[in-house]
């Protein structure tokens, strides 16, 4: 079964490379979101196997987006996507219940690499 | 605040465990008088259950099973006697409990309904025939509990290429603590948080002191979920006991007597990837091995010869001890079948008697695995179709019951598992009638067939279709994949029938199997198995990405040229005349060499259980041997070694 991936970034082009490193048969992209508050609704209505949430977003901030993902599901498993520099931003995230990290610009095989880990914990 | 869900596995599969022996039990109780012991042991299960299912907070399971507990208590002190009804509603109780085991694990709503099951044992327990208004003795049994380990020590390095190290290390942190409590941390918390991480050549050292019920099993499996750790070492302070003590005899079926004590040391229980891990690098090292081989024929060194000879009689030695670590009893398989052959037997109207015999007899572990759906599916033909109805069997001078046998039997190196029934046999007539409807034979090839070959039409691809198809696999197997599912194992079917008297089906199997990775690779329209462990990675290769000199094309990677060859070339396949971009390849190391071997295609990965050719065609350089596909597709197994 392929791992059910929401994606959720304020950027077209993240989101779209996201999706390449993505792009194979064990994985399945079944929904994007632009910012926080659509990121919660999505992630309640698809429930995936995996988020990745961008941490600077409009409407509401990942790490709110995050907060409020656990409180409705505490096993949900989001991966915090983040830039250099931004260690405290994801240790917050953390705190509220994110399972892991990748920064920013990704090395695909490294994404994989922790998502794969993540969704299989 | 321990993360319960770290333990959800665990309870699901001991659950599994006091289920299938209560089952057992209450099999044994509905066919005569029940001893204590089964009573006692009916009793254990439900009260194990009940106090797993409070501490995981699965109230519903809870309550069904101190419902039973409370039933059950009453038989244990005489103050009830066993009755049909009761049977039953226990065997439903029972059932409704595996049911809500699969919701938990699908991660599913508990079905409501459990509630009127509850309240109809509740109803019965009040319902007291012998000593009504009697106060339910208190149970003097502690509830189970999980003894805390005095600690482990775990020392874990971060990669020193990790892009946040203090990040990382409060995952670390965050993973640990949802096993129990951290008790010392270097650096500490508060360190973490403010990036004060130290450093060293091996990356960034972490120490920590976890006091917790969680066995080393699920501690290295939290620590393998974390990414970028280069390695993690950790040593129990005191051994203590795990989550339940039973959990030590993973293999062994339904327990009788209380859990072993004394025993707990001389069987661990192991991660089954630790033991595919061991066949792979086992694998490896006899490919070394033969490499080593292969030099010293070219390049006789003195003294060589008496190593290489050690090397191979250990490597031997090897294989042999970590196949037999990998052999699990046959019971492992058939324990479900009474309660399987009842409940089927009952919805068919049928009176059916299971004898096991010889399981005891050991398998490696994936055949067991895989032989569960085709077994279950015998199993249910030999109730629907085999065994007649009663008044059939009275009939036919038949004794009312009807008998199916599983025997276990070991030859050698081949393991023979029968299952028989004294049914009516398969009869050959109304076999050729069907596989000449569904135009699976025509009608010259009918009149020819043998009696023998008849009955084999039913392993026939599209013979099964019209099965019934059986509530209890759910899946209406039909027997061409049992046939291609033994086969694939390196196993065989054979069947043979007399019709009025019954059939038998004979599965012979290998004791062992080799099982490799491997990728399957399309090389001009046929399919080809190439092993994982021989490549470095797959990459697509783009125009810019490919050089030339002197004729040989070379794919530039970092500053590296690596030369870019057609696989088709090595195995005189026709070339393809020009590049289709992306060129899919593989980069593979021969002779010390890398190279980037262009395919037509990558199909996917397979656990293949690889047979060798025999003779003649075990000479062709380049095949390693064969492999059964899962749909029956019979591919080779590429070798490089054989190529250069």
């Amino acid at each position: 079964m392929a791992i059910r991936v929401l994606i959720a970034d304020d950027a077209l082009f993240m989101r779209n490379m996201i999706k390449e490193v993505f792009a194979s048969q064990e994985f399945q992209v079944i929904g994007e979101a632009a910012n926080g508050v659509e990121a919660i609704e999505k992630y309640k209505q698809l429930k995936p196997d995996i988020t990745t949430m961008d941490i600077v977003m409009p409407l509401k901030s990942g790490i709110e987006a995050v907060r409020e993902i656990i409180k409705f599901d505490r096993l949900a498993r989001i991966v915090m996507c983040s830039a250099l520099g931004q260690e405290s931003l994801v240790m917050e995230a953390i705190e509220a219940g994110a399972r892991d990290y990748i920064v920013k610009p990704f090395k695909p095989e490294k994404v994989l690499e922790v998502v794969k880990k993540v969704a299989s914990s | 605040m321990i993360d319960l869900s770290k333990y959800k596995a665990l309870f699901l599969s001991e659950a599994q465990e006091h289920l299938q022996s209560m089952n057992d039990c209450l099999l044994k109780m509905e066919q005569g008088e029940p001893d204590e012991e089964t009573i006692s042991s009916i009793f254990r299960n439900a009260h194990s259950i009940k106090g797993m299912a409070a501490s995981m907070g699965y109230e519903p399971i809870r309550d069904l099973a101190h419902a039973m507990e409370d039933l059950f208590d009453q038989v244990r002190h005489k103050q009830r006697t066993v009755g049909k009804e009761m049977t039953e509603l226990l065997f439903q109780a029972a059932d409704r409990i595996e049911l809500m085991l699969k919701e938990i694990e699908q991660n599913r709503e508990f079905n409501p309904d459990w509630k009127e099951l509850q309240e109809k044992i509740q109803e019965l327990v009040k319902k007291k025939p012998t000593e009504p208004g009697v106060e339910k003795p208190k149970i003097a049994r502690p509830e189970p509990k999980a003894p805390e380990k005095a600690g482990n020590e775990i020392q874990v390095y971060i990669s020193s290429e990790a892009d946040a190290p203090s990040v990382r290390a409060l995952i670390l942190y965050k993973r640990l603590e949802e096993l129990g409590k951290i008790v010392a941390a270097h650096p500490s918390l508060e360190e973490i948080k403010q990036g004060k991480i130290p450093s060293s050549p091996q990356g960034y050292p972490l120490r920590f002191t976890l006091q917790s019920k969680a066995s080393s099993e699920q501690i290295s499996e939290a620590l393998k979920g974390v990414s970028e750790l280069v390695k993690f070492e950790f040593k129990e302070s005191v051994a203590g006991d795990t989550f339940a003590p039973e959990a030590a005899e993973p293999v062994k079926g339904p327990k009788e007597s209380e859990p072993p004590t004394a025993t707990i040391l001389q069987t661990v229980r192991i991660r089954t990837q630790i033991l595919d891990d061991l066949i792979n690098t086992l694998g490896e090292l006899i490919l070394i091995k033969g490499g080593l081989e292969e030099l010293h024929r070219n390049n006789p060194l003195a003294g060589l010869k008496t190593g290489l000879d050690r090397l191979d009689r250990l490597s031997a030695e090897f294989h042999d001890q970590v196949m037999s670590a990998r052999l699990v009893p046959i019971e492992v398989a058939v324990q479900r079948f009474p309660r399987l052959v009842r409940d089927l037997a009952r919805e068919e109207g049928k009176e059916i008697e299971l004898e096991i015999q010889g399981k005891e007899i050991e398998l490696d572990r994936t055949l067991i695995e895989k032989l569960a759906d085709p077994l279950v599916h015998i199993i249910r033909n030999a109730v629907y179709h085999g065994i007649e109805t009663p008044d059939e069997r009275k009939k036919q001078g038949k004794s009312v019951v009807g008998k199916i046998k599983i025997l276990a039997s070991r030859e050698r190196d081949m393991v023979d598992l029968s299952v028989s029934d004294d049914g009516r046999g398969i009869d050959p007539d109304k076999v050729r009638k069907k596989a000449l409807e569904k135009g699976l034979i025509n009608e010259d090839q009918a009149r020819e067939l043998t009696m023998e070959q008849c009955i084999n039409l039913i392993f026939i691809s599209g013979f099964s279709t019209a099965d019934k198809v059986g509530m209890v696999s759910g899946r209406g197997v039909g027997m061409e994949v049992v046939k291609n599912i033994v086969q694939g194992i390196g196993g065989n079917v054979i069947l043979t029938s007399v019709p009025g008297k019954g059939a038998m089906i004979s599965l012979q199997l290998p004791r062992t199997v080799a099982i490799t990775k491997v990728l399957l690779i399309k090389l001009a329209q046929e399919i080809f198995a190439f092993p994982l462990s021989r490549i470095l990675r797959t990459i697509e290769i783009l125009p810019y990405q490919i050089r030339k000199s002197q004729n040989q094309e070379y794919y530039l990677e970092r500053q590296e040229l690596i030369p870019l060859m057609y696989f088709h070339k090595l195995l005189d396949l026709k070339v393809p005349e020009e590049h289709h971009f992306p060129l899919n390849s593989l980069i593979v190391e021969a002779k010390k060499k890398k190279l980037a071997l262009v395919v037509d295609d990558l199909v996917g990965q397979e656990d293949a259980f690889i047979r060798p050719m025999g003779k003649p065609l075990e000479k062709i350089p380049g095949l390693g041997g064969v492999t059964m596909l899962g749909d029956g597709r019979i591919v080779f197994v590429l070798d490089l070694v054989g190529l250069f």
